[in-house]
């Protein structure tokens, strides 16, 4: 049963990675000649040769943007703010939609 | 890798910075020492940190966090001030004194001091994630 | 009487499912097979992470939980299905024929 939660998934995901390069930005903040990074959707144009549609698929994925060294300390706490804001968020939407489904499906009545 | 290896990773720079705050003590406690056992004045002292190898791969994050190295010494040479008075005083009557700038070891403190508060922030972030995660299942 | 409606409605049943495997690819029987191992491979694939969880292994809080979730709501609606199927069952055997 598709529960239509898939792109929470992986956004989930990426918010756990991103989470952990900030940390370890974080954790060499002290480091000399340390590179920080980041990690963003990147918009990928792809064209399907073999398929009949001649349109460009599009899909996000994600990669590592390196930024320029030094450790930017404010940058990186608004950063860790931020992503785990959104994590927060999208946990809190998945489980109102789980909510919502159960509703649906047993019209008020206990199973 | 999980959330869980970044809490590994918050902690090590945690460490890291708690070593700082203390190698810059003993750098301020012995910013007039004249004489070590080894003779000469106190040396200021460093810490040689290393990133560990870190990268992203198949959606998950791997590795990472900050290792100690050791300890090293700052090669500058001491600071040279006339006195003739004193004990340590040279032929010339200057007396050699640790290369420990102050100002500088004040600076590091708070800084050290300002990364060891965001790794705390970014180990309790990782925690408030995991467990809003949790409160998922309705 | 009885057993012949029940023989009746089990004749007029399987006609059905091949008129129908007739028109399309799959029967009304297919189709809940294939869901009840549906909500089973999800079933085992919340327990696998809850396992990998305990034992410490790669895997995400949020991917325990959204495995859970699925599996518990895949299960509800497969429940629902099978009350909603006895009941007209039990409908079916009501009618006075």
């Amino acid at each position: 049963m598709d529960c239509g939660i898939g792109v929470i998934k992986e956004a989930l995901d990426f918010l756990v990675a991103r989470h952990q390069m900030i940390a370890n930005n974080i954790a060499n903040a002290g480091t000399p000649g340390f590179r920080p990074s980041d990690l963003v959707f990147r918009d990928v144009l792809s064209s399907r040769l073999k398929t009949s549609s001649p349109e460009p698929s599009r899909r996000l994925e994600a990669e590592v943007r390196p930024l320029k060294g030094p450790v930017q300390l404010d940058e990186e706490m608004a950063r860790l703010a931020e992503n785990s804001l959104r994590y927060y968020a999208l946990t809190q939407f998945a489980g109102r939609k789980f909510s919502q489904l159960s509703l649906i499906i047993n019209e008020g009545r206990k199973v | 890798m999980s959330l869980f290896s970044s809490f590994a990773v918050s902690a090590g720079g945690m460490d890291v910075e708690r070593t700082r705050v203390e190698i810059i003590a003993n750098n301020l406690a012995n910013a007039q020492t004249t004489r070590t056992e080894r003779g000469g004045p106190f040396r200021r002292q460093l810490l040689r940190t290393m990133a560990r190898p870190a990268g992203y791969a198949d959606g998950a994050f791997l590795g990472g966090g900050v290792e100690i190295k050791g300890i090293d010494e700052d090669p500058s040479p001491p600071r040279l001030i006339y006195d003739p008075s004193h004990p340590e005083a040279n032929a010339r009557g200057y007396v050699s004194l640790p290369n420990v700038n102050l100002v500088n070891e004040m600076v590091n403190l708070l800084v050290a001091g300002r990364v060891y508060e965001a790794n705390i922030t970014a180990f309790q972030e990782a925690k408030g994630m995991a467990l809003k995660a949790l409160e998922m299942g309705r | 009487m009885s057993a012949d409606a029940v023989k009746a409605a089990g004749i007029s049943q399987d006609r059905i499912s091949t008129q129908l495997k007739g028109t399309s690819e799959t029967s009304f029987r297919d189709l809940v097979k294939n869901y009840l191992s549906q909500v089973n491979d999800l079933q085992l694939k919340a327990s696998g992470s809850i396992e990998d969880l305990a034992l410490g292994k790669n895997v995400e809080i949020h991917q325990v939980m959204l495995a859970m979730e699925e599996a518990d709501i895949s299960l509800q609606l497969l429940l629902q299905i099978r009350n909603k199927l006895v009941e007209s069952y039990q409908e079916v055997m009501r009618m006075q024929i």
